[in-house]
């Protein structure tokens, strides 16, 4: 009961104080929200088309560019204004105009001509493939044409009859395959990454700010008088670990919870995720302790929390995918908890992992925090008892 | 601030009583360096036992050991006839700690606090609620308690830090300068509310630099300097041990050798004349009536004298007397 009193009071004292607050529950959330809105887990190119007044001719086409190889994200806008201003924003990847008579144009004999908008030197192979898509297009019209010229009959069953022949003739078929694995899956949600970094991230870093309660705790000589009472060393430091235990916890869950229920995120195994959770927190409160129990003073603790805790952060993934690290870096990324927890959770959602697929990250990460751990109650021991 | 003493009646120290503290022989070194050195003395039921001595004398080492926050290098504690060291939990139930520091959480509650260490002291429910509600009545802080610590004034936070010791109703309290840095109204207070707490048979255990405070609160006094107890006895005890005679500092030049070899030949009353550096130190019964003789002595025999200082007998002069040095050095 002592261990609970102790590490209640903890978090009693750590949800008092307003900037924790913010770092636990508004930042992280803001910044998953911003990540997944601008990042998040977009994968198929945006191609912005005007079309009004094209005709069915102009449908055929946009339909043609949404159904090929390229799996294009297609927008309609308004105004070839607004498509331009987008595409020069780098909102867009390409655009492309469809005049109004596009259709009339071409069931009368003449030539249209279509637009396509690209910032210079970007994405070539893309603008490429959509001059491609509208030349099959147009040589399927052309095909009707010639039909249509040669038998009298209707161009619209020209066209079909063309459109029937084109997917009947024999010629080159060009086949696309992937190579290799995607970096990351089509299917997964666009706050999915965001959140998996911003969960690892913060609850290292908010591990870290409970680390100057506990420097307080000692200043203060609460540690000493609780030894006064019928309370074991032991007691003390476990409930001191309870304390900072229950933190991550908290945010750990906070953003689990939150991303799940309003962003639709996927965790993937409810328990192997939960153990990976409990794994981290472990480290996180390791290393909370740690610090608590080698600075000198609050602030010291602070700052050098904070810092840890963006070094680490960066270095293991959590602010920048690990997965476009070079080769050597994602090395060295291993040296940090980050690394791990990121790839336990990659392998949970990516490749619908369970428990024993994330058996090798739980591992590293319950060594990292029984090393860390160690290390902090030795060294408070000695400061409690005065050695 | 007044402690109510319900049904409890005022129980006078009760020295032939099983002594709710024994220690004895405790040592303690840092390093080459020694901070306790044989220390040991008893505690009886409803006496005040204070430890007087100036900053590192051993004070709070002793207490450190006493109260098993501390390994001793030798030597033994008893509390209500129990072992005391780090690791005896369920004995340390009989012993309330006042720290010289404010060991109470700021960002919390006076309530707060109360609860918490109500809870390490394994107290629960309504009778640690009954509890904590008392205590805040002792120390004048019920319509403060759901105030957070951090809001309150100096003597608000002592008397919480003191009542943090009380909540369990200790057999031994242990009340480590529990004065320093409080205002003289709030000093008062304390105090006032310590010799309460005698009066209901709890024994104290009262270290201090003051020596206004020791004669007012403690029963029993042991001197302590350099982590031994140089002189142990009740106020007037110890008095007796520099014979109750006034001490007469002169401050002079001069043949202070030749003045004081004169003045010890002037009257019997005086009965040690030492000449120092600069000074000349007489221990003298009735040092009053006797002092114009001493000056005119003194200057008849070439000394010119700058300042005189008469101290009386008090515990001061004691600790002067025995250590060679004031308790404020």
């Amino acid at each position: 009961m002592s261990t609970l009193a102790i590490a209640q009071v903890n978090l009693v004292r750590l949800l008092r104080d307003r900037t924790a607050l913010f770092f636990i529950f508004l930042l992280p959330v803001v910044l998953i929200v911003v990540l997944g809105t601008v990042y998040g887990g977009r994968t198929a190119p945006r191609l912005g088309v005007v079309s009004a007044g094209s005709g069915a001719l102009g449908a055929d086409l946009v339909k043609a560019l949404a159904g090929g190889h390229m799996r294009l994200e297609i927008r309609d806008f308004a105004s070839e204004a607004d498509l331009r201003s987008s595409v020069e924003r780098g909102t867009l990847e390409l655009g492309l105009v469809i005049p109004p008579g596009y259709d009339a144009t071409l069931r009368g004999g003449g030539d249209a001509r279509v637009t396509v908008l690209a910032q210079p030197g970007r994405v070539l192979a893309l603008e490429q493939g959509v001059g491609s898509a509208v030349a099959a297009e147009s040589a399927i019209v052309g095909a009707a044409r010639l039909a249509q010229a040669r038998t009298g009959a209707r161009f619209d069953d020209a066209l079909a009859a063309a459109r029937a022949a084109a997917a009947g003739v024999a010629g080159v078929q060009v086949s696309v395959e992937d190579s290799g694995k995607r970096i990351f899956p089509t299917d997964i949600g666009m706050f999915s990454l965001g959140a998996q970094s911003q969960l690892i991230l913060f609850m290292f870093l908010t591990s870290m700010t409970a680390a100057t309660q506990l420097i307080l705790t000692r200043q203060l000589g609460v540690s000493r008088r609780m030894l006064s009472t019928p309370t074991s060393i032991a007691t003390i430091l476990f409930g001191e670990m309870l304390g900072r235990f229950g933190v991550a916890m908290i945010q750990g869950l906070f953003i689990v919870l939150l991303s799940a229920f309003v962003f639709g995120v996927d965790w993937g195994d409810p328990f192997a995720a939960g153990v990976l959770i409990v794994m981290f927190a472990l480290v996180g409160t390791g290393a909370a302790m740690v610090v608590g129990a080698f600075a000198n003073n609050p602030d010291q603790a602070g700052t050098f929390g904070v810092f840890v805790g963006m070094a680490l952060g960066a270095l293991g993934g959590a602010m920048v995918p690990i997965e476009v690290f070079g080769e050597p870096m994602r090395t060295i990324a291993h040296v940090t908890p980050h690394a791990w927890a990121i790839e336990g959770f990659r392998t949970l959602v990516f490749d619908r992992g369970g428990i024993v697929e994330v058996a090798p990250q739980l591992g590293v990460l319950g060594a990292m925090a029984l090393c860390l751990l160690a290390v902090a109650t030795v060294k408070l021991r000695r400061q409690i008892v005065g050695g | 601030m007044s402690v109510v003493a319900a049904d409890v009646a005022p129980a006078a120290p009760q020295p032939g009583a099983r002594p709710v503290l024994r220690c004895a022989d405790l040592r303690r070194s840092f390093g080459e360096r020694v901070a306790v050195d044989g220390v040991g003395f008893e505690i009886a039921p409803g006496e005040t036992y204070g430890l007087l001595g100036p900053n590192g004398a051993g004070k709070t080492t002793t207490i450190s050991m006493i109260c098993g926050l501390l390994r001793r290098d030798a030597g033994e504690v008893f509390v209500d006839g129990r072992p005391i060291d780090i690791g005896s939990t369920s004995a340390k139930g009989a012993i309330g700690y006042v720290p010289q520091d404010l060991a109470i959480y700021p960002d919390l509650s006076a309530r707060e606090n109360l609860r918490f260490f109500g809870r390490l002291q394994h107290l629960r429910g309504r009778d640690l609620e009954r509890r904590v509600d008392g205590v805040l009545d002792v120390i004048a802080l019920s319509d403060r308690a759901k105030d957070r610590v951090e809001s309150f004034s100096g003597g608000m936070k002592r008397r919480l830090n003191i009542g943090i010791g009380l909540l369990h109703g200790p057999r031994l309290l242990v009340l480590d300068e529990p004065t320093v840095g409080v205002d003289p109204q709030s000093r008062n207070a304390i105090l006032s509310s310590i010799a309460d707490l005698e009066s209901e048979g709890m024994a104290i255990l009262y270290t201090t630099h003051y020596m206004e405070e020791a004669e007012r609160l403690c029963d029993r006094i042991g001197i302590i300097d350099e982590g031994r107890i140089q002189a142990e006895g009740t106020r007037r005890e110890l008095v007796e041990l520099i014979g109750g005679r006034d001490r007469v500092t002169l401050v002079a030049s001069g043949p202070l050798g030749q003045a004081a070899v004169e003045i010890r030949a002037l009257d019997p009353r005086i009965d040690e004349v030492t000449a120092g550096d600069g000074a000349i130190e007489i221990l003298v019964t009735e040092a009053r009536s006797i002092l114009p003789a001493i000056l005119s002595t003194a200057a008849s025999a070439g000394a010119t004298i700058r300042t005189v200082e008469v101290v009386e007998p008090d515990l001061e002069a004691v600790f002067l007397h025995l250590t060679g040095k004031a308790l404020r050095d």
